[in-house]
């Protein structure tokens, strides 16, 4: 014991040195720890109200950023209200699309450089926003929500390399995912569309409502670059993604109303 | 002292607040806080400079949304640190000195004790911000945000701390 004492207080700096090195370890590797959802990010009660305040400045100097992507966002809301007049498709699909409720909220922080992003937003529990809830703005897929206090949220960005979007090539109609590798902001990843399906560069890339997050048709991308890999069954894509991570200030958090009644109806299903 | 916690509070906040958001020309962050970290007063074996450091770090990562990475990031800077200021200054003059700044170990001095420090830094927030050890990008991010750091550290120095000096000397 005597020993024991004697080693500690020896080499006390480089144990302390360890111990300290082994507690940030812990927290990098470890994403699910307890206390991350509660202290250790930007949805905490104060580094969220100390962003909350930065972003109400920021976003003054932004106003006519503002004006001109809502005119944009009038422009498209009007064009898809002229067509869905003469479609009948389209009558379809907006009308699937109410099994969905949104609610708006501000972004208060926003990373782009790291490969895992993360953005904060100025709603939390108390607005009913849940862990695993869509998040979408005027022009497109924004992310997913991973932490939830009582006033704010953080969300899993679509720049973040662990996060998949169930997708849909628009014009095939083929099912396929999207991913971001880390390199450019703007380019995304789509996967596992096989070689015998023809598409071409410019071809639309939107939400499938599969994984019950997003509703079906929000916007992802359209088709950059096309590479053929000859050991992969499959293409190699890269998307242009439409969603301007740069100037995000408005998002809108999907809230799928039949969401519990679809999980359950899939468990059973699995189970049996 | 009151003059340099001021600095400090402001280094912080500029580094949550501002430069962490921005990356200048695709390669270059700019961060004020290994400034602090290589400035910072030497002691013989201090549990107070780790903790410290592991502290700093953790508020970076809380603002960060980046648990985990600035805190190791910055007891790794602080451990090396107070080794390497020893082998470049030696013992006895590193426990005299104030603060390890350019005015008081000199251009070359200062140089020759601050760039690596930088360049572990930088390659290891690359490593861990990015997961990928070795690439072209990487490496040039990794040296010209230490050219450009340094300059800023430079500059800091005789802009602030000489004032600090003066008024010590009074």
């Amino acid at each position: 014991m005597r020993n024991l004492i004697k080693f500690i207080s020896l080499y006390n700096y480089s144990i302390t040195f360890l111990i300290l090195l082994f507690v940030s370890g812990y927290f990098l590797i470890n994403e699910n720890f307890i206390l991350k959802t509660k202290y250790f990010n930007s949805s905490n009660y104060l580094s969220g109200s100390v962003f909350y305040y930065q972003s109400s400045i920021v976003n003054y100097f932004k106003l006519d950023e503002k004006n001109i992507n809502l005119e944009k966002e009038n422009q498209r809301l009007n064009e898809k209200i002229i067509r869905s007049y003469s479609s009948v498709k389209e009558d379809i699909d907006s009308s699937l699309n109410l099994d969905y409720n949104y609610i708006k909220a501000q972004v208060i922080n926003n990373s782009l450089r790291k490969s895992k992003n993360y953005i904060t937003i100025n709603k939390g529990s108390k607005d009913e926003i849940k862990v695993g809830m869509g998040v979408i703005s005027s022009s497109g897929i924004v992310g997913k929500v991973k932490y939830v206090s009582q006033n704010f949220a953080t969300i899993i960005s679509t720049l973040n390399t662990s996060f998949y979007i169930s997708s849909i090539v628009k014009k095939t109609n083929t099912l396929s995912s999207v991913n971001w590798n880390g390199d450019n902001p703007k380019t995304l990843k789509l996967l596992y569309v096989p070689k015998h399906i023809d598409i071409r560069e410019g071809d639309e890339i939107i939400s499938s409502s599969f994984d019950s997050i997003f509703p079906q048709g929000i916007s992802i991308g359209k088709i950059k670059e096309i590479r053929k890999d000859v050991n992969s069954n499959f293409y190699d894509i890269d998307i242009l993604s439409t969603q301007d991570f740069y100037n995000l200030s408005t998002v809108y958090i999907v809230k799928y109303l039949l969401v519990d009644e679809k999980v359950e109806l899939e468990k059973i299903t699995d189970e049996k | 002292m009151r003059n340099n916690i001021f600095l400090f509070i402001l280094l912080v906040f500029l580094q949550i607040f501002v430069l962490n958001k921005i990356l200048f020309f695709d390669y270059i962050i700019i961060s004020p806080i290994i400034m602090f970290l290589i400035l910072f007063k030497y002691n013989k074996d201090s549990k107070k400079s780790l903790l410290i450091g592991f502290l700093l770090g953790l508020l970076i990562d809380v603002f960060n949304n980046s648990l985990g990475t600035y805190s190791i990031i910055c007891v790794i800077i602080m451990y090396f640190r107070n080794l390497w200021v020893l082998k470049v200054v030696g013992e006895e003059r590193a426990d005299e000195l104030k603060l390890l700044s350019v005015q008081e170990l000199g251009s070359f001095q200062f140089f020759y004790y601050s760039f690596p420090i930088l360049f572990l830094f930088y390659s290891l927030l690359s490593f861990l911000e990015s997961e990928i050890i070795i690439s072209a990008e990487n490496i040039l991010f990794i040296i010209l945000s230490c050219f450009t750091n340094y300059i800023i550290m430079l500059t800091f120095q005789y802009l602030f701390l000489k004032f600090n000096f003066k008024n010590e000397w009074r």
